[in-house]
Order: structure tokens, then sequence, then C-alpha cells
């Protein structure tokens, strides 16, 4: 009797071992199964053909006229949630124009090591914000009739302006922190150690890229690299951010950090 | 001592325990495999191209081009045009350009037509330059630059004669073979799909289909000293690589070349690309190792199986064992050194099975897939597999053993039959 009950416990003891290991076995890859999918991978560009010039001599538009749709204000995503659509950005704390304008800086968070928190809208320098343009050409706008067709050439100089933005020198050489997104560029082995970070997910895909003051070339401390399973999750980058506005024999233009550290972005602080 | 008891108990019984020791040595085989697998997969992709900013392609798919671009699996749903290709080229912000033109092949090796930008800019693994074990690139319209594994395998020399074939599949009427190339040089070994690839110009693809039409050879032939006088620009590529004076605008040129009006094109991001496709064949990885791990649990639970039936047979055996002085415990301890014997038997014949099939595959791998498996030890992870099966194994054998335990206690020293 006594044995057949020892039996038949240590035989459930077994299962639930094996089952532990098979679940062990699985867990560490748990979160790439759960990880937010992007809409549509594949590429699908239908081009509308220009109307005006069909026969034109082709010439190949340099990247800065982009006719491409603003971003609109991304939804704001709740602390809970753990999937992000396209061009869903971080939470953050949302600034009124007026404040922009007077380019008060939000709440400084300073952490024990001298790094502070900056926002994405900092890198785009005063004057170019999209408030500051969008005050710009108010008046213009207020003239314009209903349905005026000078109200879309009106809007898409309005988002060359944003995009050809210049970077924000006064940056230069700062200890920051910036959470963003991943796009690789190269790799050790499964680890990145190269990439752009960016505002918002999905930059590299469908939705319009980041001007280049929204984009910074992110360089990883040695053994500092993130593992390809966790790329598609938000990151924290600390480390000193350069901010070259002129291509130089040393450098070239935009926002570098060079010997980065990278940690997870925890949105439920 | 108990060793030695252990073992010749288990001797006596080989015949049954050597297929106990099989069917482990399978299963660690197939969870260890798929573990390595993946890991020198991943590895050869990502160290195929390195420092490349866009591949620029005609419109299918991102994962699709980076495939029959950088690794020459699949085909190309169309070409890019060569004014499309100088325009781009031309633009401020592409520092340098490599274009590539696929679609024949040499004895089953991919032939590629460039130019020596391609010497000069392609980089792979962490930021290698490609270098020569011999010779030069080439220079006159019919040299040809082999790659190491196409060198190795056929034979070939500096100053070789080769025939190129049309198509992915040699066939004898679908040769070149008025205009033989010469070769000129020859890559150190790579490690990638470029040890596998015979390159030529962009002009000598050309000229080798300048009296065919449609994949066809026309009556009027064209003999290799007369193509010469053609003019032999090339009219369409099957890709090219681009790098970028400013990485920063990655995107922005991107997306002007995806909004490219006068030819539907596409550029990819390399390593974005590359994420991309970790994450579609990732479930499946996961889904093989599930797999691999469940075989190796029936796999034990036969071994328990096969122990448990063969308790009463040695009835006799533990009683003997007690007779001549053996404590309880000594007979669990039996149970467990049995099973640990077995099951380190089998992980390592599952081991030699591993690397011999390794071994074998390697030139499939290779040559399907641009795969190259490097034959190393096992690493941390895998060492750790090997080590949770043999504890999971001695946890099993707790049960036969906690039975003969008890049982030699109730049947004491007296032979019930």
């Amino acid at each position: 009797m006594l044995t057949f009950r020892l039996k038949s416990f240590s035989f459930l003891v077994i299962s639930l071992s094996i089952l532990l290991f098979v679940l062990a076995a699985c867990a560490p890859a748990a979160p790439s199964v759960a990880a937010p999918t992007p809409a549509d991978l594949v590429l699908d560009n239908s081009a509308e053909p220009t109307p005006e010039n069909p026969t034109a001599i082709a010439t190949m538009e340099p990247p800065p006229t982009l006719t491409v749709m603003p971003t609109t204000p991304p939804n704001v995503p709740s602390l809970e949630e753990a999937e992000f659509e396209l061009g869903e950005a971080l939470p953050k704390v949302p600034t009124t124009p007026q404040e922009s304008a007077e380019a008060t800086p939000v709440a400084v968070v300073i952490d024990d090591q001298g790094y502070r928190e900056l926002a994405w809208e900092e890198m785009v320098p005063p004057g170019f914000r999209p408030e500051d343009i969008m005050a710009k050409y108010q008046d213009e706008l207020n003239q314009m009739q209903d349905g005026d067709s000078a109200a879309m050439d009106l809007y898409d100089l309005m988002q060359e302006e944003f995009m050809n933005a210049p970077i924000n020198s006064e940056l230069n050489a700062q200890k920051i922190k910036l959470p963003g997104f991943i796009a690789p560029l190269e790799y050790q082995d499964d680890t990145i150690t190269e990439f752009l970070l960016v505002p918002y997910f999905g930059a590299c895909i469908h939705v319009p890229p980041p001007p280049a003051n929204q984009t910074v070339y992110v360089t990883a401390a040695d053994g500092n690299g993130v593992d390809v399973g966790d790329s598609y999750y938000p990151v924290w980058v600390v480390g000193e951010l350069l901010a070259e506005g002129q291509t130089t024999d040393i450098g070239v233009a935009g926002y570098r950090i060079q010997n980065a550290t990278i940690t997870p972005y925890d949105y439920n602080q | 001592m108990i060793w030695r008891i252990a073992f010749k108990s288990a001797w006596h019984r080989r015949v049954g325990l050597l297929l106990t020791i099989f069917s482990i040595s399978v299963s660690m085989f197939l969870l260890l495999g798929v573990d390595k697998v993946r890991k020198e997969a991943h590895n050869s992709f990502v160290n195929t191209i390195s420092q490349t900013d866009l591949i620029v392609g005609a419109r299918s798919g991102s994962i699709n081009l980076l495939l029959y671009s950088v690794f020459r699996i699949g085909n190309a749903t169309n070409n890019v045009s060569w004014e499309s290709f100088q325009d781009i080229a031309a633009l401020d912000e592409v520092a340098w350009t490599v274009p590539i033109s696929l679609g024949d092949s040499h004895r089953g090796f991919r032939v590629m037509g460039t130019n020596e930008d391609y010497f000069q800019h392609y980089r792979y693994g962490q930021d290698e330059a490609l270098a020569f074990q011999e010779g030069v690139p080439f220079s006159d319209l019919y040299d040809t630059v082999l790659g190491a594994e196409v060198a190795d395998s056929l034979g070939y020399v500096l100053g070789d004669e080769i025939i190129i074939s049309h198509g992915a599949i040699a066939t004898e009427f679908a040769a070149h073979d008025d205009k033989p190339f010469h070769v000129v040089g020859i890559l150190e070994r790579t490690g990638t799909p470029v040890d596998r690839t015979v390159h030529i110009s962009l002009e000598g693809i050309e000229a080798i289909h300048i009296d065919w039409n449609a994949g066809v050879r026309m009556p009027l032939e064209i003999s290799a000293e007369q193509a010469r006088k053609f003019d032999l620009e090339p009219q369409t590529i099957t890709a090219f690589m681009l790098g970028l004076e400013n990485r920063i605008q990655t995107f922005q040129v991107q997306r002007a070349i995806n909004e490219y009006r006068e030819e539907p094109l596409q550029a990819i991001v390399p390593g974005v690309t590359l994420a991309e496709l970790w994450r579609s064949i990732g479930v499946f990885e996961q889904v093989l190792a599930v797999l691999a791990a469940l075989v190796l649990f029936s796999a034990l639970i036969g071994m328990l199986t096969s122990v448990l039936s063969t308790l009463n047979e040695r009835r006799r055996e533990m009683a003997v064992l007690r007779a001549v002085g053996a404590h309880p415990y000594h007979i669990l301890l039996l149970f467990m050194l049995e099973t640990l014997m077995i099951v380190v038997a089998g992980c390592l014949f599952g081991l030699l099975l591993l690397y011999v099939g390794l071994a074998m595959a390697r030139p499939l791998l290779a040559e399907l897939y641009g795969i190259s498996i490097a034959l190393t030890p096992p690493d941390g992870g895998q060492w750790m597999m090997i080590g949770v099966a043999i504890l999971l194994a001695l946890i099993i054998s707790l049960i036969p053993g906690i039975v003969a335990y008890r049982r030699s206690v109730e049947d004491g020293l007296s032979i019930r039959i």
C-alpha cells in the first residue's frame, strides 16, 4: 500500500519537474513570442504616378524634398500596454506651445551618475519645433479660403521645413539618457553593436522617417550590445551625446552616442 | 567497488540497455543539433555583410531582397535599370555603390557580375575586407575572380579557363561555351557565400548574352573577340549595395529610393531586415526546441519503463547482495549509478552522432543556404542541456531505486520466487 502511494507521488514529482524543464527551456525565448508584431513588414509601396509630367526626364529628387504626410500626434499608450503600434511613441509629459516657445525645459531628472533624461522634443532647436513652424505660417493659413489647394502646398512647405531643421548644437557633450526604439545596423553574433535610435516604433518601415534631428547613431560600449530578441522593445540609451552641426574631418553631422550603455525601457516606472 | 558491481550487472543486461542508450543518444543529438544549427545559421547570416547601409533592388519583399542579393538564396522578381542605378549613385548622400548582376552559374556555383568597387567596398564579419589568396581583380572583359570554395572544390588555379552556363542549373545547351573566361584571381576564404561565387565584370555578363535572346542562343553568333566591339555598358542589374556619407541619413535616403518615381524600387537596411528574418523564423526555432525536449522526455520515460519491467527479475540479485552485506541504500545507489552510466553513455554517443552528422551535412548546407557550420565544441548553453538531461535521468532513477529499496527491506534475506 505504502509503496504504491510512494510510486505515484514520485511519478507526479517527476512529471512536474520535466514540465518545469520544458517551460524553462522556452521561457527565455518567450518575450520574442509575445513581442509586438508590426502590422505588415512587407514593403507596400504603391506609389501613384505623378499626373503633371509623365514624360519628365528622370531626375532623382534628393531626400530633403520628400512629399510625405506628416506624423499626426501619436497615441500615447497606457502604461500597462505591452504592444506598440506603428508610429506610437513612448509616453511623455506633454508640453504646451507656450512652454516650447520659451524654451523652458521639462522637469530635469538627473540620475545618480549625472546623466539627465532627454526628451526628443529638445533635440529640435527652438524655433523649428512643430508648434513654432505652425505659428509662423498661421496667418497665411488663416487667409486661405476653405478648400484652397494652395493649403496643401503650404503644408508641404511646413513639412519640408520641419524635416530639414538643423540639430540642436547646445546638446553637444551632454551626458544624457534617452529612450527610444532600435533600427539595427551592425551585429556581432546575436548582439547588435551599432544601431539608429528613433522616437517611435517602426520608423524604418511604413511611417514617415524621422528627420535627421530625431535620429541618433548609437555605438554600444564593448560587451553592452542589445540581443536581437530584445531589439523590438524600447530601450534606454545612456551616454554622452555628440551633436555635430556640420560634417568635418573628424565626424559627420548629426547626433551620435558612442560607448553607450543600453538598458530595457521599463514603461511601468 | 559499487561501480564495478553496477557495471557488471548492467553488462549482463547489455542488449536491452544498448537500445536504451541509443534512444537517449538520438534525443540528445536532436536537442543539441537543433541548437547548434540555429546558432551557426544566425552567425553565418550575420557575418555575411557589414558596413553596407542600404541594399536596393526591384520591389518584392524586404526579406526576399536580402536573401537573393546577399545570400544568393532565391531569385529576383525583376531587375533594376542602369539609369536608375546611376541616378541614385549620383546622389550627394551616397558615398559608394556596388552593382551586382545574378542569373548565371558555373557547375553549380553562382556567377555574379560586378565591378571593381566590389573588391574595395564589400565588407563581411566585423568590417573585414575581401583579400586575395593570389591574383588580382578582373580588368579584361573575360577575366574572372573565384571564391575560395569554387577554386578548392573544382581545383582551379590562376590561368584556367572556365565556361559559364545560363541559369542556375548547368545544362549543356545553355552554356556560353564560345566565350571562356580566364581565372585571374582567387579570394581568401571568408566563410560567407562569397566563397561559392564566381565573379566577373558587368561587361562580361553583357558580352556573354549579346547573341542570346530571352534565354536562348540566336543562330547569328557573335564570337568572343567580336563581342568586344559592341557597347557593353549594362542595361540592367539585379540589385546594388550602397554606403552613405552619413549613416544618420539612412532612413531619408531609404524613403527617397522607395518613392522613386521612375521605377519601382525598394531599399532595405540589412541590419533591420536581418532582425525581421530572425523574428519570422524565431517561432519555428522555438517549436523545434520544444519538440526536441519532448523527444528527450520520451526517451527518459522509455528508460524508466525498461528498468521497472526488469525489477522483478532482479529481486534475486538484490537479495544476494543483501545477503553478502549490502545495506538497503546500496541498492538504491546501484540503480542510480546504472542510470548515470546509461545517460552519460547516451550523451557521449549523441555528441558523436551530432558531430558526424554535422560533418556530413556541412557541404550541403553551405551549398543550399550559404550557412557555414563550424565544428566547435559545445558551448555553455549546450553543456547545461546535457547537465539537465543527466539530472532528470537521475531523478527518474529514484523511482525504481526506491521500489527496489523497499522490496529489499520487505524480502529480507529470503528469496521468494
